[in-house]
Order: C-alpha cells, then structure tokens, then sequence
C-alpha cells in the first residue's frame, strides 16, 4: 500500500505540474523580424522588434481574395492583399487613389473601356511557388498585367465559389465573364488550365497595361477596382497549389506590407512584416482637423512602422475588455453595457478613462441594418398592409437607447445618412427621398393598418381561423444581443396583437436557411464596401447578380439600370432619390438603424483614423513604445 | 483472464460500431442538406452537384445495392466512407480543411494542461478532506463540511466560472483570461476545482463512512489503535476500488476539455470543437470526434473491468452472472 | 406460498413486517427536520410557480418598461430591474416555473423508460438485455453535454404530430425536455437492470415462475414494486440534473424558446452586467437555482436514508 500511496502521489504530483510541459511559451515565432536583404542576400533583422496586440472575435472566413466576404476577413486580408485602387487613408469626401495601379484609369468616351497602367516593380512576397532563389531562399518577381487578369479570372471560377462580394459586381458588366464562368464548370477542379480561357472583357495589353471591357456604360466602375478582391494572383501561384480558395499561409501570394505566418483561425494570426515591400509613405495631407489631432505628425515616413501584428482569438467582447483594462491588447470595441459609463452623453472619453491614457474614437461606416421581409413567403407577399403595420408597430427609437445605449440612429429610408461624408451626391438622394412614411414609430396607425391586412391575408386564404397567423423571426445568433434584440421584437409586436416567434439560430444554419428561402423575417443589413448609394440601391435589385433574388420590382429595376450608366449628375441624383421613395412606399424591410461604433485605443497608439470603407489602413498605424511601457502595456 | 479480456474487447468493438451508426444517422440522414452551409446563397445546381461528389455525399448511404455483393463497389457507400475515415483520423473539416488528426494534435495539449491539473488536484483534495472529516465525523466539523459541500454543489459552474473570473480580473488582471503566461491555467483549473470539490467529498465521505462503521474497523479501535492509524492504513485501502473507478473512468474524457471552462476563459482546446463542429455541421469532424470519445470511453469501461478483475478477489470468484 | 409482492429484495423473505416498508419510511421522514423544511421549501417554488403562471404570465409580454431598465434594486423592485424593465423578481419566479417544468417532465418522460428497459433486460435477459444494454454503452459512449447538445441540435425544426391537435413543436421546451429524457433513462435503467437480476435469483420470483405465471406478469408484480425505490431515488436526482443542465442549454443560447424568462439566460445576460456593476440579476438567479437544487437534494438524501433497510450509521 505504502509504494501505491507514493506512486499515486507522485502521478497526481506531475499532473498538477503538467501545464509547463504541454504548453509551449506564446512568441509564436515571431522573435526575429526580417526587414530586408543586404547585397549579399543575407537577411537584415530588425534590432527591436516593434509588437501590436490585438483581437478579433468573429470567425475569420476567408483568406482569399476571391472568397472574401465580410468586415473580419476583409480587415485580415487588407494587411496582405493589396487592389488596383484605395481609398485615401485621411482625405475626406473619400478620394480614391492608385495603390498597384500607376495611376488612374483612361476611361473611353463611351464608358465602356477601362485602360490601367500598373505600376512598375511591386514584388510579391516570397513564396515557395516562384521556386528558389540564388542565396537558397524562396524567389520573388514583379506584378505583371497577366496577374490581375487571373484575378479577375478567379472571381468568376465556379470552383471557387466567390462570393456576392467579387462577383456581383462583375458579373453581367464584363464582357464575357459570365460566359467564362460557365465554361470552368466543365473542368476538373485541379485542372489549372481553365485559366488559360480567354475572358475578353480583361486583357493584359502588355506586360504592365491592362484593359477591362464592359457591357454597358458605366462611370463608377472604378470603385469596384478599389476593392482588394481583385488582388493579383500569379499563375505559378495557381499552378502551384490555387486550384481551390486559399486555406493555408504557406498559399497565400501577395504584395502587401505584411505577410500573413501563422493563421489559426479561431487561436491566432500573425503578421509579420514583408520585407520585400515596395517603398511606401505616409500621406503628406488629410482632411481638415487631421493636423491638429496630430495624424500628419508622421508625414512622408516610410510605412509600416510596426514590425508584428498579433491578434489573438478573443469570443467574447466581454473578455476582449477585460484584456484592454489589462493593458493585454492595444485597442478594443466598446461594449453595449459599457458604453453608459465609458462614453458621456456628448459622445466624448469620460474622464477617468482619459486619465489611463485612453483615447475613443468614432467609426462611421456606411451601414444600415434592417429585418428583411422574405418575399417569396406567401404571407409576406400578400400583405402589404401587414408589412407596414410592422414599420409602424416597432419603435427604434427606443431599440437603439435600450439595446445599443443609443448607439446609432433610426435609419428613415434605405440610404444611410453616412453618405455624408462619402458621397455628396448619394447623401443628396437620402435627403431627397426623405423620411419614409412607414419608417417611423405610430402603433395606431399600425393597429388600423392591421385591419387592412386581415382583409388582404383573409382574400388569399391565408388566416388561421380568423387569425393573423403567428409571425416567424430568425437571428443569427444566440448570445445575449440576439437574445435581447428577439424578446425586444416580440414585446413590441404583441403590444399590437401580433405574435411572433423568434429562433436564434447559430451561423450556418441562418445561412442556409436564408438561402434556402425558409424564413419569413430575418436580420439583415448592409455595409457598403465603397460608401456609395448605389451599393445600397442594389440590394433591391433583381437583375443579374442580384444579391438578393426574392424582392423584385420591375419599375425599380428599370430604373437601376437607366442610373448605373450615368455619371454623377442632379438627374443621377433625382433618379436615386426617386429609387429610395419606391423602396420606402414598398416596405420589403423593415429598417432598423445606422450603427455608430467606437473604438478605444491607449495614446501610445498613434495614427488612428478609423475608415470607414476600406482595409488595409494598419500600416500607418505606429506604437509608442517608451510610452506603452510607462503605462504599463504589454512589450511582448 | 485472456478470455475476459477478448471478450470485453469485442463487446467494446460492437459498442464502437453503434456509435458509428448512431452518429451517421443523425447528422446524415437527419441533418439535411448541408451545401447550403458552406455553398453561396445563389450556388447553382451543378456547383451543389460538384460539393456532394467532392465530399462523397453523393453515394448512398449504407451499401450499394445496384453492385454485386461480392464486389467491393457494393460496400463503397457514405457509411463506408464515414467508418473508414473516422478510424483513420483522416476526416478532413468541410469548414477548414484541416484533418481531424492534425486539430487533435493541436489542440488535445491545451484541454490536457486544463483536465489534468484539474483532475489531480481535485483528486487530492477532495480525498483528502473526506478523510479529515471522517477521522472527526459527528463534530461540528463534520457537519459544517457537510452543509458546505452539499451547498457548493448546488451552485452551478456557471456562478464559479463568472464570479470567478471577476475576482481574478480585481487582483491580477492579467491572469483572468488567455494564455499569455503559462501559469495563467491555473484560475480555470482553480474553478474547475472548486466547483467539483463538493459532490467529490461528499462521495467519499460516504464511501469511507461506509467502511469506517465495518465490524474490523470497531475491533481494531477496541484493540486500541488510533483511528489514523486505522484510517489510512485499513480503511483506506478498502475504499480505493470504488475511488479509482471513478477516477479512471474520468481519465478517457480528459482530452476532451471542457466546454464551458475553455470558451470562457479563452483555452484552445477540444472542449468546444466538438460543439461548435455541431452547430456548423462540420459533419467529418464530429462523427470522427465521437468515434475518438467512444474509443476513449470503451478504453475506459475496459480498465475499470480489468482494475475490477485484478484487485477485487469477490469478482474473480464470483461466478458468471 | 402467498403470491403477496415482496417489497425490498434484500429484507430477508418470509418475515412478517409489522407495518409496510413505504409507512416506515414515511414515518422515518416525518421525523426529520431537514426533510420538512426542504419539503416546505420545495413545496414554496411550486406554489409561487402556479401563483406567476396565473397572476404573471399573462401580462409578461407587456410588463417592459424601458424608462426603468437597468434599475438597481429598490422598494418596489426588490431585486431590481432587467434590461428592459421588468422586475427581476417576477422574472425569477417565472423561470422558476420553466425549471420545475422542465425537471418534471424530463423526468416522467425518463424515469418510467429507465425502468421499464432496465427491468426488461435484466428479468428477461438474453436478447433484450443484449439490446438494451447496447444501446446504453452507445448512447454513454458520448459524454453527457454533447449528447443533449447535439440531440437539440437534432430537433432544431422539428414539429411532431404536425397539423394535428397534439402538435409539439421541439424548438422550446419541448425540446429540451425530450433532448434531457433521451440522455437521463439510461442512469436508471442500469441501475433498474442490477437489481432486477437481484430479484431475479429470489425465491419468491422462481415459485412464481414455477406456479406457471406469465413472465409479463411476474415482471409487473414482483420486479417493478422492488425496484420503485429505485425510481424515486433517481427521480430527484434526475430533477436536479435535468434543472442544471436546462440552466447550461440556456446560457449557451440553445435552450427555451426567445422570452421564455430561465435562470440560464438570466445567467447568460448578466455576465458582462457584472463588470458594469449590475450584480442583481445574477444572484437572483444563481441564488433561486441553488436554493432550490439544495432543497431537493437534501430531501433526496433524506429519503435515500430512509428507505435503506440497514439503520445507517449517524
């Protein structure tokens, strides 16, 4: 007994202690930084490697261009990937610019022929797909005219699967890129060949031109080239290993001013810096007030100025707080419950967080969400009058004081008023169109529409024993917001003698629901990728690569099409205007709000100016570190 | 003894296989149409066509009964598939890519550096305490304990792991959530602990207090010696077969994690691959996750037998019920 | 030979009892302090349950009220308020109901299958216990909380009996409850099965069988009565188990329905409340849950020692 007591001892002993044996220390290879190659090929590490911590709380999808799409992915995939155009980071009204391209494109007196030039002598990272080089370490080459056409060419490849992102846009307005589409489907997924199919609508002219061909005029085209989506992707890339989406760092082929080394999607992401980057500086100008706040400070500097990003997988933003008061992370959203005691009612720092060294600042991004109606559902088709009753009966007003703490704003009609700031002319159609005249709180008017419902559901037999039927709505997702957002819904219609049911359903299931046309109210919204109220207009649209197939109106589409080969006029403008009214009369959604965030951040962070469109914006960001260290924060 | 054991091993293999066929039906036949979780909304027919025959969702399901029996092309159908794989490791995730045996290999340290602690020190303890309280059993103590652990019981794990966290978050902030020091495992562990601590002592308690009221045991303290000695050297002993059961069956689940402990606290462990495979029906995953649990539990059952088997001479002699 | 159930295998047979077991067992309780109060205690929820589910319940879906969300507690709000208003306490009570339901019903559903599958396999033996003690290690071979998850999971849409009166929709509650029962029988069954090959081996179960009676019959008369206990036993701790795990569904979003008031979501909500100092809806909830879950243990160790032949060691 005595040698079992002692053995058990020590097997329990050892357990106890096991964590130091099975969990590694966490510098995740990022202890050396490679900043660059000297003559001899030798590597050049950086002397004091320069760390920002951060993290993401939602799934990472994608790390290919082609299949990106939605604000996590696109915000990863912004430090690596890099389009023809962006966004300048400070300027406001947004100004697009060239990033890959050399400069803006000669677009034809027809508006159909886009010329690009690319700009000479952007390598790609190294990647084991350019073979090795003289000094026995992977080789690199130039970006070419051809990449950029592959990249066009992946959009459009079936096995891929891109997504409403990259390939609404192009599709229909290509020429020949739906046909290119077809024709992929009738190779092997590992056949690389189906990319030398010609797509006639993008030709490379020559090495460093590039030309795209449209269907039909269309003016504002180049702001679809300002998206990363479309970043060139070299065929020994493809050849090597890109015959399906990206899924492994060692894949991913890009010339951004961070290479991604580690990628575990729901654990960690490393960036590291990209050694072969082009040289790049820090805007000399900005919008009015950037000088002041101290964003032009670093004007002309070679970017990037931090060496590693490391964002770590943090679920809950309740955790992600926890870190930040920690000094763990060096930014963080600002939680619902907090927001009553972080921010004061005038939308600036309360003191005692001013004091640590935090700074807020705002996003406006062009969003708005909204509960859409499905209207292949047979009781939403059938009753206008019930979906306006909806409108009327939920006061978002009060959704946003008790569910966001006022955060944000009622949406009065489908464009959000952040057009402001990004485009004049589609902010004058918001304000055209006006509030519309079911987007507003009035539970009266909503129990006498409800009158008129009955009528209508009652002539298409579609009453439960005399009953409006018991409404579904679906959520995706079942933590504590949604929750709170499905009991808020159901309070306010029963206030009207509606019932409803609410199911929050986890992700895939909401998808797949969605998309299988299963639901009858489900959360929806949109965050425009390049701040235009065309964006957002083309949400009801139901002509070829249509997002969303269900709600069709002829006279809308009609009109959608006569504006897309406009360029910016009062009549563009009126048109718009007009579009908006129709949506508002039609009531396909019920609106809900333009969000606002925030994000906080410690003063050692410099260079912040949330966008709100674009990615890929990290690079200017610099890290204080003498400062980080006084306060505390984390070095490595 | 070969023979129990060859006998228990094939009762194990039949109960693996029921798992097998359990899990196939319910996330095969019962799930649905999964493309629509990993297809585009406006994915065609043909690409939905390309993503069943990529994944083998286009076999049927059990055998093939349009092929010959003979033939192996009439067992080549998704059941098939789904044993072969599972067994092999080799699912591969729909959602990632990643193969099962690679996301274990990643992910079982994390979930161990948690279990395991938890379980030894647990362990320790609690047996501990059960025999201080025994040794001092009808005292004020005794009863104290007793309302203590029945009380800590009742509190659900969700209460230790909330308030738990917020008071580590008051003293070292930096140990209240994520790994950044290795010795930060220990504030999940602690709660894990804790939590636990209550129905584990009262259940020995019980166990040695059954033993403790044994004839020997008031002969013994008639013929003078100290309960202590007597404790640790007579009782406990006897009451080691029922503890160690226990304790080996926990062992096989200890790759597993723990669910609530490692999403709260931000472990990147197995506790809540399982689950979150669930919910995106990441099908391979889970049915190759179960098949390892199932291994892990007839692996489990297996040992308790043969600890039975080796230590208990009642069993040996006992004849075949 | 007298063909009168023998109650308690292990009582040695053909005694005679000066009163039945269950009224010493009974009388044994009424004895006991803490069995009384835990009664009590127990009988409390029940009652405040029926008394929301009347005076409550139907106004719920109104009682919000934003200007007051968030309130600490205070005299007309003695636990406080939510986030949208309503009073904390009548928000406990009700999910108090949810509770009770949800352990009531689990159990019905699973104590009485435990029994019948147990005893089946170990009186009838051979094939039947094959079977059923296959399906037992298949349905154990998963661990608890993912058995019940994916089970849910299961149900997610589905409607039984659909069109018709008896219509169950498992989206809820139902759900729940039938997710809970599918993983809680097998406890009892095994437990039921050990003790039926007890009783099997008895004397008074061979003169049955040798007097020609049907099995069916032997089984319903002398194998089910012994091992009652059993179920009454397993039917508090199943109770208890059935509550927590309804409180762990919930937190994790997958539990009753969206505005069914439950100490799991109240859990859930109140988690980041903490760190902003609204402390009130957690300890209601937590505090209602243990008080609870302690009643009935405490009652069910009080009955587990009563019933027990042997007079247990104090």
């Amino acid at each position: 007994m005595k040698w079992f007591s002692v053995i058990s001892l020590i097997v329990a002993a050892a357990m106890a202690a096991s964590p130091f044996l099975l969990l590694r220390s966490d510098t995740a290879g990022y202890d050396r930084v490679v900043i660059g190659y000297d003559d001899t090929g030798q590597a050049i590490f950086a002397a004091r490697r320069v760390v920002r911590f951060s993290s993401y709380s939602a799934t990472v999808r994608s790390i290919d261009p082609a299949t990106c799409n939605d604000p996590t992915s696109a915000w990863i995939q912004g430090h690596f990937y890099e389009g023809l155009y962006a966004y300048h980071y400070l300027r406001r009204p947004l100004e697009i610019i060239p990033l890959l391209a050399a400069d803006l494109p000669e677009v034809s007196a027809d508006g159909k022929t886009y010329t690009i030039r690319i700009r000479p002598g952007v390598r790609y990272a190294r990647n084991r797909c350019f073979g090795a080089d003289s000094h026995h370490r992977w080789a690199t080459r130039t970006v070419t005219a051809e990449d950029f056409v592959n990249a066009f060419k992946r959009a459009g490849d079936c096995h891929l699967q891109a997504t409403d992102v990259a390939r609404a846009p192009l599709s229909g307005r290509i020429v020949g890129f739906d046909q290119y589409a077809a024709a992929t489907e009738t190779f092997q997924p590992a056949d690389a060949s189906r990319y030398d199919l010609p797509m006639p609508g993008v030709r490379a002219i020559d090495h460093l031109t590039l030309q795209i061909q449209l269907t039909a005029p269309d003016q504002q085209f180049i702001h679809t080239l300002a998206l990363h989506n479309y970043a060139p992707i070299p065929r020994e890339a493809i050849d090597c290993s890109l015959t399906g989406p990206v899924h492994r760092p060692e894949q991913v082929v890009s010339t951004g001013p961070y290479v991604l080394q580690t990628f575990q999607p729901q654990k960690l992401i490393v960036l590291v810096r990209n050694p072969d980057f082009r040289e790049m500086t820090y805007p000399r100008s900005g919008a009015p007030g950037d000088a002041e706040a101290g964003l032009l400070d670093d004007a002309g500097k070679t970017v990037p100025f931090i060496d590693v990003i490391r964002l770590d997988y943090v679920r809950e933003d309740y955790s992600g707080w926890l870190l930040f008061l920690a000094g763990e992370i060096d930014s963080s959203n600002v939680q619902t419950e907090l927001f009553a005691s972080v921010v004061t009612p005038d939308r600036s720092l309360a003191q005692r967080w001013r004091r640590r060294g935090i700074r807020l600042h705002a996003c406006q991004s062009p969003t708005v969400y909204w509960l859409e109606f499905n209207m292949s559902d047979p009781v939403m088709r059938a009753s206008p009058s019930l979906r306006r009753a909806i409108c009327l009966a939920v006061d978002v007003e009060t959704y946003v004081s008790v569910l966001f703490n006022g955060r944000g704003k009622r949406a009065i009609n489908c464009l959000p008023s952040s057009l402001e700031q990004l485009d004049p002319a589609g902010y004058q159609a918001h304000v055209l169109a006006g509030p519309g005249p079911y987007y507003r709180y009035d539970p009266d008017k909503a129990a006498a529409m409800l009158l008129a419902a009955r009528d209508e559901l009652a002539a298409s037999g579609l009453l439960i024993e005399g009953h409006l039927p018991t409404l579904r709505i679906d959520l995706p997702g079942a933590d504590v917001q949604y929750a709170k957002m499905g009991d808020f819904f159901r309070q306010q219609l029963q206030a009207v003698g509606l019932d409803a049911t609410v199911t929050l359903n986890d992700w895939s299931t909401f998808q797949a629901k969605v998309s299988a046309g299963k639901t009858q109210m489900h959360a929806a919204g949109w965050r425009s990728p390049d701040g235009r109220a065309d964006s957002f207009l083309q949400r009801f649209y139901s002509g070829a690569g249509s997002p969303s197939a269900a709600y069709s109106n002829r006279r809308f589409d009609v009109l959608y099409e006569r504006v897309r080969a406009l360029p910016d006029s009062d009549q563009r403008t009126q048109l718009q205007a007009e579009m908006t009214r129709m949506i508002s009369e039609d009531c396909p959604v019920l609106l809900l709000t333009e969000p606002e965030s925030f994000v906080l951040t410690y003063d050692w962070l410099k260079n912040v100016k949330p966008h709100p469109v674009g990615y890929g914006y990290d690079k200017y960001l610099r890290i204080d570190t003498d400062r980080r260290r006084a306060l505390g924060g984390r070095e490595d | 003894m070969g023979a129990f054991i060859l006998q228990r091993l094939a009762r194990a293999v039949v109960t693996i296989f029921g798992v097998m066929l359990l899990t196939f039906v319910l996330f095969r036949v019962v799930a649905g149409d999964i493309s629509a979780n990993y297809l585009a909304s406006d994915a065609s027919p043909d690409q939905r066509q390309r993503f069943y025959r990529q994944h083998a969702l286009d076999r049927p399901l059990l055998v093939d009964a349009t092929k010959p029996i003979t033939s192996p092309a009439f067992w080549d159908s998704q059941f098939t598939r789904h044993l072969i794989d599972s067994v092999t490791l080799r699912a591969t995730s729909y959602a990632t890519g990643q193969s099962v045996g690679r996301m274990i290999a990643e992910r079982a340290p994390y979930s161990l550096a948690l279990t395991m602690p938890a379980l030894a020190i647990g362990w320790l303890a609690a047996l501990t305490i059960a025999l201080l309280i025994a040794h001092y059993r009808n005292t004020w103590l005794d009863r104290l304990a007793v309302l203590l652990t029945t009380l800590g019981m009742c509190v659900p794990l969700l209460a230790y792991m909330i308030v738990g966290q917020w008071i580590v978050f008051r003293i070292v902030p930096a140990a209240a959530w994520g790994l950044r020091n290795v010795s930060n495992i220990y504030v999940p562990v602690a709660i894990a602990v804790l939590a636990s601590i209550g129905g584990n002592v009262r259940l020995y308690r019980t166990i040695i207090l059954d033993e403790i009221t044994r004839d020997y045991v008031r002969t013994a303290r008639a013929k003078g010696a100290p309960l202590s000695r007597v404790l640790l050297g007579h009782v406990l002993p006897n009451c080691m077969l029922p503890i160690l059961t226990q304790l080996v069956m926990a062992i096989p689940f200890l790759i597993m994690g723990s669910l609530l402990l490692e999403s709260f606290f931000g472990i990147p462990g197995l506790g809540g691959q399982l689950v979150t495979s669930i919910s995106r029906r990441d099908v391979p995953i889970v049915t190759a996750l179960t098949f390892v649990t199932a291994v892990l539990y007839v692996t489990g059952l297996l040992a308790t037998d043969i600890l039975y088997a080796v230590f208990d001479p009642r069993v040996r002699l006992k004849p075949r019920a | 030979m007298t063909d009168a159930p023998c109650i308690f295998s292990d009582a040695p047979p053909g005694l005679p009892l000066s009163a039945s077991p269950w009224r010493r067992t009974w009388r044994k309780l009424r004895r006991s302090p803490a069995a009384i109060v835990c009664a009590a205690v127990i009988a409390v929820y029940v009652a405040a349950a029926v008394f929301t589910s009347m005076a409550i319940e139907p106004n719920w879906g109104t009682s919000q009220d934003y200007a007051r969300a968030n309130l600490p507690p205070s005299t007309d709000q003695p636990f406080g308020a939510d986030a949208f208003g309503r009073s904390v306490l009548a928000k406990t009570l009700l999910a108090a109901k949810v509770s009770l339901t949800v352990g009531l019903v689990t159990n019905v559903i699973a104590i009485p299958l435990g029994l019948l599958l147990g005893a089946a396999a170990g009186y009838f033996g051979r094939w039947i216990d094959a079977v059923v003690m296959w399906l037992v290690a298949t349905l154990a071979a998963v661990p608890g909380i993912v058995r019940v998850i994916a089970l849910k999971f299961a149900f997610t849409d589905t409607v039984l009996f659909g069109g018709t009166v008896f219509q169950i929709n498992l989206g809820g509650m139902a759900g729940v409850c039938l997710a809970l029962a599918m993983t809680f029988w097998i406890g009892t069954c095994r437990l039921v099965r050990a003790e039926a090959l007890k009783i099997r081996q008895s004397d008074y179960v061979l003169a049955a069988r040798a007097s020609g009676r049907s099995g069916i019959g032997i089984l319903f008369t002398h194998v089910l009565p012994n091992v009652m206990h059993i179920a009454l036993v397993n039917f508090s701790l199943g109770f208890v188990a059935a509550v927590m795990a309804e409180v762990i569904l919930s937190y994790l979003g997958i539990g009753v329905a969206v505005g069914t008031p439950s100490w799991g979501s109240m859990i859930n909500a109140a988690r980041s409340d903490l760190i902003v100092g609204r402390w009130w809806e957690l300890t209601a909830a937590v505090a209602a849950l243990s008080v609870l879950v302690l009643a009935i243990n405490v009652l069910g160790d009080r009955i587990r020692d009563a019933l027990d032949a042997k007079a247990s060691a104090p």
